[in-house]
């Protein structure tokens, strides 16, 4: 058994190749593109509501909510990063489901890229709200000889989110191929489910973690609190 | 190797191009829809406010305008219920005056009915007598009772006091002696009543005499402002006072009956 789809290429030319990681990423796009276009195409801003059009805006303005508590302002700047993360990682992960699917999050190769890319976002916002000298200034925090362990924490914290996803949208695909060879009734099951709440719960951690990463980058009240955060989740 | 980098950045591409098609797929129109529906909420609650305060404010004019309607209405009540007692009073004061100009009315009528008929009743009555005395004194004695009142009358005037006289003599010759009886005079009795007034009055007289039929049984000599008569009118008169005593007696009867 392969630990990540990666491995598994359909297409190779050189240096470029496509595995499956990259196709089933694609079908993941494409679903979630093509049901927001079906939605969102009938939407409507009076009377009855449908009840997808209802569900999609629960998702939003929770998401928007999220955002705003942790204390980044306007949370709609954030809401397609942050959202988008959520979403994908969730999406991903609920397929996981379907016979056949490999989640593109149980491959480290995605997991990260998604932590780098939030990787890039921190000091995006972070220099945009604090300009260069307040960002990088947050690195000599508390004293210049924490600069070392600052960007240590950096650099961990990223490595973490990749491989704190990645580590368990495998694991749960591992166990419940394991449990199908040792006893292919019920318990694999049980285990899908139980990877379900994982994948949710993995899903919500990841998109959590980058907003409070964003947040101790750009709000200037949560300076020290988000580097203390940082360090710790590193 | 666990992290194929090709695999890396394709994701972080396809990441990317997520966001892109979400932002324009997904979150842009929901948001909008949503801002469209809390604008619309909005808008909707502010003119229901609006309207709350132009309901509010209606409702506070028709209070005030009911007020005043209900103090109107009273008032108007009591101005209506004054101009009733007043009008009532006036129909009452109205309803007296003419129940008394009626009775005032009736009253002359009454009057002028009782003057009238006195009138006739003195007439009818002198001339009744004087055809029953005439006729009587003519059946039983063969005396004319005209002759017989003018020459008592001639006595009478014969003895008058010497007072009397002069005033008569006066008169007399100032305006001439007028002489009313109520039938002729026959040529006698004209004649020894002028032999008399001359001899009491003086040569130079003037007599003229009128028969006047209204004038009850009598004679009568009237010398400018001065008049003496001789006949039955006092006992007429006697007769109109008793007449009156009883429609004055049927008056009050019938007032008291009115009263009760």
């Amino acid at each position: 058994m392969e630990l990540s789809p990666d491995s598994i290429i359909l297409w190779q030319t050189g240096f470029a190749k496509l595995n499956i990681t990259i196709v089933l990423t694609w079908l993941n796009m494409l679903l979630l593109t093509v049901g927001s276009v079906l939605v969102t195409r009938r939407l409507r801003d009076d009377g009855k509501l449908s009840r997808w059009q209802n569900l999609l805006e629960v998702l939003v303005s929770g998401i928007e909510q999220q955002i705003a508590d942790m204390g980044l302002s306007p949370p709609r700047e954030f809401l397609p990063f942050l959202g988008t993360l959520f979403v994908f990682v969730l999406f991903a992960n609920l397929l996981a489901v379907v016979p056949g699917y490999r989640p593109p999050t149980g491959s480290l190769s995605t997991t990260a890229a998604l932590a780098i890319s939030v990787f890039v976002a921190v000091p995006w916002w972070g220099i945009r709200r604090r300009g260069l000298r307040g960002f990088f200034g947050l690195y000599i925090q508390p004293s210049i000889f924490m600069l070392p362990f600052n960007i240590l924490g950096e650099l961990s914290r990223t490595l973490a989110l990749a491989v704190r996803l990645f580590g368990n949208i495998m694991s749960g695909s591992m166990i419940a191929g394991i449990l199908l060879s040792v006893t292919p009734l019920f318990f694999p099951v049980v285990m899908q489910l139980l990877g379900l709440i994982t994948g949710v719960i993995q899903a919500y951690i990841f998109a959590i973690l980058a907003a409070v990463y964003i947040a101790a980058a750009a709000k200037v009240q949560l300076v020290r609190e988000g580097a203390g955060q940082g360090g710790s989740h590193g | 190797m666990l992290i194929d980098w090709f695999t890396v950045a394709a994701q972080a591409v396809n990441f990317l191009l997520l966001i892109w098609l979400l932002k324009r797929f997904l979150y842009g129109p929901i948001i909008q829809a949503m801002d469209h529906r809390e604008a619309r909420i909005e808008s909707r609650l502010q003119e229901a406010h609006q309207e709350q305060e132009t309901a509010r404010k209606e409702a506070a004019e028709y209070q005030r305008l009911n007020r005043e309607l209900e103090e109107g209405r009273a008032e108007g009540l009591r101005q209506a219920a004054e101009e009733a007692a007043l009008h009532r009073q006036q129909l009452i004061d109205q309803g007296r005056t003419e129940a008394s100009e009626l009775a005032k009315a009736w009253k002359a009528s009454v009057c002028r009915d009782r003057q009238m008929f006195m009138a006739e009743l003195k007439k009818r009555i002198g001339s009744e007598v004087l055809q029953i005395a005439r006729k009587s004194l003519d059946d039983l004695t063969g005396c004319d009772l005209t002759t017989l009142l003018a020459e008592r009358f001639i006595a009478r005037f014969s003895a008058l006091g010497e007072t009397q006289q002069a005033n008569c003599r006066v008169a007399a010759e100032k305006s001439g002696i007028l002489v009313r009886s109520a039938v002729a005079l026959g040529e006698d009795i004209r004649r020894n009543l002028e032999n008399e007034l001359r001899r009491v009055l003086g040569q130079e007289l003037i007599i003229s005499y009128r028969t006047e039929e209204e004038m009850p049984l009598g004679i009568e000599l009237i010398f400018g402002g001065l008049k003496l008569s001789w006949g039955v009118d006092s006992y007429f008169n006697e007769l109109e006072q008793q007449v009156d005593r009883q429609f004055e007696e049927i008056e009050a009867a019938a007032g008291d009956t009115g009263r009760s």
